[in-house]
């Protein structure tokens, strides 16, 4: 049975329940609603993002559900997104957090970490000024605060 | 500006961190104001200060300054060097109610001179070892099988022949020091206690600073040596940069006492450290009265080389444990048990306790490695345990008895002397109790009894 998603915009997108369900959010609607034929509005989603969403989870609507794990090991690794990911993952920055948010908000927890690890990926082994570019942001330290800094937390930079 | 609502959004901001390391999070605290006011946080989360590059960054002016700025957002300490704890525990001790994890090694440490010269072992290399392992050992721990020992068997070729060992001498001193400075609500201690180990003592490098007493018997070999020690007890540069051995009130065949020295307590002291102001508590060990001869073994001394002197204190030790000292010494360690006992009593919300030294196989094995290399022949050493934490009731284990939230108990190293009532005693009191790490040790004959009693009687508590 198809269901009917409302992004912010007000565009309307008919998926496969199964599909929507990848959505624990929606699931959760679902089943609180019982049969409905009712759009479900996503006043949190616009459509571009929605379009993305829904295409990753056509594309893993036959994944086993996660189970969420409860030993969670502090250090994870990032370097193991499948392929499709990585490719479904190549979009610009603005997109990037934007899926991210979407994901959060939708309760999507392979997008959301297929996102988080990307970000990861950006930021990893870089040095500040590296980071700045990658994510195009204007340092606001002066040096002398920068090197304080540098300074203060130099025991934790890499050895 | 999207990247700082996902950061803003904390679940997220976590999310992406457990991806990173420690210095990707020191990285981001430099990229701007807004990052740094996430990021500082997590730089900060875990201080764990491993190395002497990390040693010198915490304790310059900055570092430090750093720490006392982000003491607020440290939830937890890893410290190696007794430099860095000191330095670090005046500002600490308002925090340290705040803390959910502690490590610190109180190992008996100084750093061994080898061939070549300029090149250095610290025995405190293993001890790291040892922290990681424990760290990776708890984390690993839920899937770890019951009774499995996963301390790395020894290949044969380096199982070390009976009469070459170590002399490794557990220190609670260094214990009752480090509790007193410890928080009660404390989730985890780790001490990583206990090793010492006189080895490289005979290159050429120690030798330079030990005046030559070739010719003189074993004790006069003894008293020559100590008249020439330094009065301060403390032998700069000489390598024992912790004083391991503090001598008083020596003369000539009257040698009365013999001052183990209170640094025994442990941690590396570097060369900039006065080890004098280290030097409180000294406990005293006291050799056997006037006229009782040394018992040095004729074959350690005949080269009468000034070493000797270490390994106649090393073998006095030993003497100590097989009960040919005074009774004095005797009570006087039940009397630091007892304190030891207590101070850990305080630590009511302690989940997991580890003492002893899990990994002197290893130490002993290494060094003996390194030993013969250097000195195939001159060799004596001894495993022994001068002094020790029982664990026992007779030793006053029942003071512990609020220490309701232990969770794991690691004696690995220690010999302790743990048997049925000591383990009835601990699965009553201690209700959350699952895990007791050395608990068998091969000279127990009770060991089979034991296995049985626990099988039938706490068939959940794990233990190796």
């Amino acid at each position: 049975m198809p269901v009917t998603l409302v992004s912010l915009d007000n565009e309307n997108y008919v998926v496969d329940k199964e599909v929507a369900e990848r959505s624990i959010l929606i699931k959760n609607m679902l089943e609180d609603v019982g049969e409905t034929d009712s759009p479900i509005p996503l006043p949190n989603v616009t459509s571009t993002v929605l379009k993305k969403v829904i295409e990753y989870c056509e594309h893993h609507r036959n994944d086993p559900i996660q189970v969420p794990d409860e030993t969670d090991d502090p250090r994870k690794r990032s370097n193991d997104i499948e392929e499709w990911d990585m490719k479904f993952m190549q979009v610009d920055q603005e997109m990037l957090f934007e899926i991210i948010l979407a994901a959060n908000y939708l309760d999507i927890k392979p997008l959301l970490d297929v996102g988080c690890k990307t970000v990861a990926n950006i930021i990893k082994g870089k040095t500040p000024e590296e980071i700045r570019k990658a994510f195009n942001i204007v340092n606001d330290f002066t040096p002398e605060e920068e090197a304080q800094i540098r300074k203060e937390n130099e025991w934790a930079e890499d050895r | 500006m999207n990247q700082i609502h996902v950061l803003d959004v904390p679940e997220l901001l976590a999310l992406i961190c457990s991806y990173l390391k420690l210095h990707d999070y020191a990285a981001c605290a430099r990229v701007c104001r807004h990052w740094n006011s996430v990021f500082t946080a997590l730089v900060w989360r875990d201080v764990s200060i491993t190395n002497t590059l990390q040693d010198a960054a915490i304790l310059s002016a900055e570092g430090q300054q750093g720490f006392t700025r982000n003491l607020p957002y440290v939830q937890s300490i890893q410290i190696r060097f007794v430099q860095t704890l000191d330095a670090l525990l005046p500002f600490l001790r308002p925090k340290i109610n705040n803390l959910t994890r502690f490590v610190i090694p109180a190992s008996f440490e100084y750093r061994v001179p080898l061939y070549p010269k300029d090149y250095e072992v610290s025995v405190h290399d293993y001890h790291l070892q040892t922290i990681v392992r424990r760290i990776s050992e708890r984390e690993d721990f839920g899937v770890e099988p019951i009774g499995t020992d996963y301390h790395q068997p020894l290949p044969p070729e380096q199982v070390p022949i009976p009469e070459e060992k170590l002399p490794l001498a557990p220190d609670f001193e260094a214990l009752k020091y480090l509790v007193d400075n410890l928080a009660p609500n404390l989730s985890y201690l780790g001490l990583s206690i206990y090793c010492s180990a006189t080895v490289g003592l005979n290159s050429p490098w120690m030798a330079d600073d030990i005046p030559d007493a070739s010719s003189a018997s074993s004790t006069e070999t003894m008293a020559s040596i100590v008249d020439s020690f330094p009065a301060s007890d403390v032998i700069e540069g000489s390598g024992l940069s912790s004083s391991s051995v503090g001598i008083s009130d020596v003369k000539p065949n009257k040698l009365k006492e013999i001052l183990i020295d209170g640094d025994m307590r442990g941690f590396e002291c570097g060369p900039g450290t006065s080890a004098s102001q280290q030097h409180e508590e000294t406990p005293q060990l006291a050799l056997p009265p006037q006229g009782q001869s040394l018992d040095i073994q004729q074959n350690q001394v005949q080269e009468a080389n000034p070493h000797h002197f270490f390994q106649a204190v090393v073998h006095q030790m030993q003497n100590f444990q097989n009960g040919q000292l005074a009774q004095p010494l005797r009570s006087n360690a039940a009397t630091l048990q007892r304190q030891v006992y207590q101070r850990l009593a305080t630590l009511t919300e302690l989940e997991e306790l580890w003492v002893g030294e899990p990994d002197f196989e290893q130490i002993s094995v290494n060094h003996l490695l390194m030993i013969k290399r250097l000195q195939p022949t001159n060799v004596s050493i001894t495993l022994e345990n001068a002094s020790n934490l029982e664990f026992s009731l007779n030793s006053g284990l029942e003071i512990m008895a609020g220490m309701k939230k232990l969770r794991v108990l690691g004696v690995r190293g220690l010999r302790h002397c743990i048997g049925i009532p000591e383990l009835r005693w601990m699965v009553h009191e201690w209700p959350k109790l699952e895990r007791i790490d050395g608990l068998l040790l091969s000279y127990n004959e009770e060991t089979p009894e034991m296995e049985q009693w626990l099988k039938s009687n706490a068939p959940f508590l794990q233990y190796t």
